[in-house]
């Protein structure tokens, strides 16, 4: 069995909420850190790499690392901006993979301006442009403080996708809405599909209203053609113990559209730690795999990990590898 | 935490998590997704990413248009200067991650001690790495300070890599 210690130094904490259900309380994502971490640079901070192990030659060549804050277009940005920043999504288009989008937690709904921030590069990511282009989802509760957790993947024809976490303050999770642009430099490019003047939700399903974390979102290909733009916006809805692990599809919508239904359970994690529910797809056919952790052992340090795969070959209709439908671990797991 | 890609040439998946051995080290370790020819998968055997005395989180796998597994972690150095001491890296693999080969992305200070909460993510709790043809890209945080900013702040950070 795999064991993992969830106590390093980047990991996840605790959290606490007077109506939130006790088994989700110590392992949520959700609400982020938004504590500010600025202090004035010390000389260790510019000292240099630690000592490392001998390596080979690898196999790739690192063209750039670059701080999207520094290498940016407004030369002052740098001396003004404390956002925490973390939690970071990158996105590169396809068809020009020299424009490039990152989000992280560098602004929310209201502060500093009306709309949330994207880190958005031309240049093949040599300098970059804090652009407010995401308005908040119309009719959503919890925008306060957010986004939150959000993540943003390319589709074809320039179509960036992003899937936005909101924090609703009772239950200390949230909702998710997943909008569309194509243009990222542009606020009034970004369309949210509603109905009735609100925001769809991406989380559907009836028990993960206020109660989602941690959506992950891909596009991918049709699995019998590759002329499509569906999305699969996996997600944990905490409203149960084991808690759900659910994906959203939206097939070929833009912007994305999830219909009741779509968002069905593809496995199940123990309270005792992050389910840590990702996403990871087939660019040959179409078909989406879901990987999460089952705790198994949570009393001890470290704790017992499993690792659950799933898979589906039909768009995110039905879930099933190895004939089972929640998941597969390897035998030892 | 945990993350999975999809090789783009044939269609393995190949999956990176923890793994914290008896020592306390918390290493990186990997798994090759096979068709087992009868509608189902095989999963491999485990191949550490980084093992030893390592203290390695937030893995991102992807595979690019050569085939080729790449998987970025941070390793936590030690106390430098007072403040926690990090490591970006990006490891390659051209035998269907059988091994791997580290390098170097930066080397960062916190801009933080811990502060005693528990929920303290000073860098969060997920980062991202993808592919396109045969290039890496990715974001991840680290110290402003580290890149010649004025201050010690958490900031978004690109990195490029091709084969």
């Amino acid at each position: 069995m795999s064991t993992l210690d969830l106590k390093i130094i980047v990991g996840i904490g605790l959290a606490a909420s007077v109506i939130t259900p006790s088994w989700a309380q110590s392992d949520q994502s959700s609400p982020r850190d938004t504590t500010p971490y600025f202090r004035p640079a010390i000389p260790s901070d510019t000292a240099g790499p630690a000592a490392s192990p001998q390596f080979a030659r690898p196999a790739t060549r690192v063209i750039r690392v670059v701080d999207t804050v520094i290498s940016n277009t407004d030369p002052n940005l740098q001396n003004t901006d404390h956002f925490n920043n973390g939690e970071t999504s990158i996105a590169i288009n396809p068809i020009n993979p020299r424009e490039i989008v990152i989000s992280a937690f560098s602004g929310s709904w209201g502060n500093p301006q009306p709309n949330a921030p994207l880190w958005h590069s031309m240049n093949d990511g040599q300098t970059w442009t804090k652009v407010f282009v995401i308005p908040a989802p119309p009719g959503a509760a919890g925008t306060g403080g957010c986004p939150c957790d959000q993540t943003y993947d390319y589709g074809r024809n320039n179509v960036l996708f992003g899937s936005i976490l909101t924090e609703i303050p009772a239950t200390g999770f949230g909702n998710i809405y997943t909008g569309s642009t194509t243009n990222p430099k542009n606020a009034a490019s970004w369309k949210w599909f509603t109905t009735f003047g609100n925001a769809q939700l991406t989380n559907e399903a009836a028990d993960a209203l206020d109660m989602s974390d941690q959506p992950w979102m891909l596009h991918n290909r049709r699995t019998l053609h590759a002329n499509s733009q569906n999305v699969f916006a996996a997600y944990d809805d905490f409203s149960t113990n084991p808690r759900g692990m659910r994906v959203a599809r939206s097939i070929n919508n833009v912007p994305p559209q999830f219909a009741v239904g779509s968002d069905p359970i593809v496995g199940t994690s123990a309270a005792g730690t992050n389910p840590g529910h990702r996403l990871a797809t087939d660019p040959r056919n179409g078909w989406v795999y879901s990987l999460f952790q089952n705790c198994t052992t949570c009393t001890g340090d470290p704790k017992t990990i499993q690792y659950m795969l799933n898979r589906s070959t039909d768009q995110g209709s039905t879930w099933t590898l190895n004939s089972s439908a929640t998941g597969h671990c390897r035998g030892d797991c | 935490m945990l993350h999975a890609a999809v090789d783009p040439t044939c269609g393995d998946l190949y999956y990176a998590y923890g793994n914290r051995d008896a020592s306390g080290n918390n290493r990186l370790a990997i798994r090759r997704v096979t068709d087992d020819g009868a509608g189902g998968v095989n999963i491999g055997a485990e191949v550490f990413v980084v093992g030893g005395t390592v203290q390695a989180a937030l893995p991102q796998v992807s595979v690019n248009k050569q085939g080729i597994v790449a998987v970025f972690y941070y390793t936590y150095n030690g106390m430098v200067g007072g403040f926690p001491q990090f490591t970006t890296w990006l490891a390659t693999s051209t035998d269907h991650g059988a091994t791997f080969t580290s390098q170097q992305l930066k080397t960062f200070l916190s801009p933080a001690s811990d502060n005693g909460n528990a929920r303290q993510r000073v860098w969060g709790d997920y980062v991202q790495m993808k592919s396109l043809d045969d290039c890496f890209y990715g974001s991840f945080v680290a110290n402003r300070a580290a890149f010649g900013g004025p201050f010690a702040n958490p900031d978004p950070i690109f990195f490029k890599a091709c084969t």
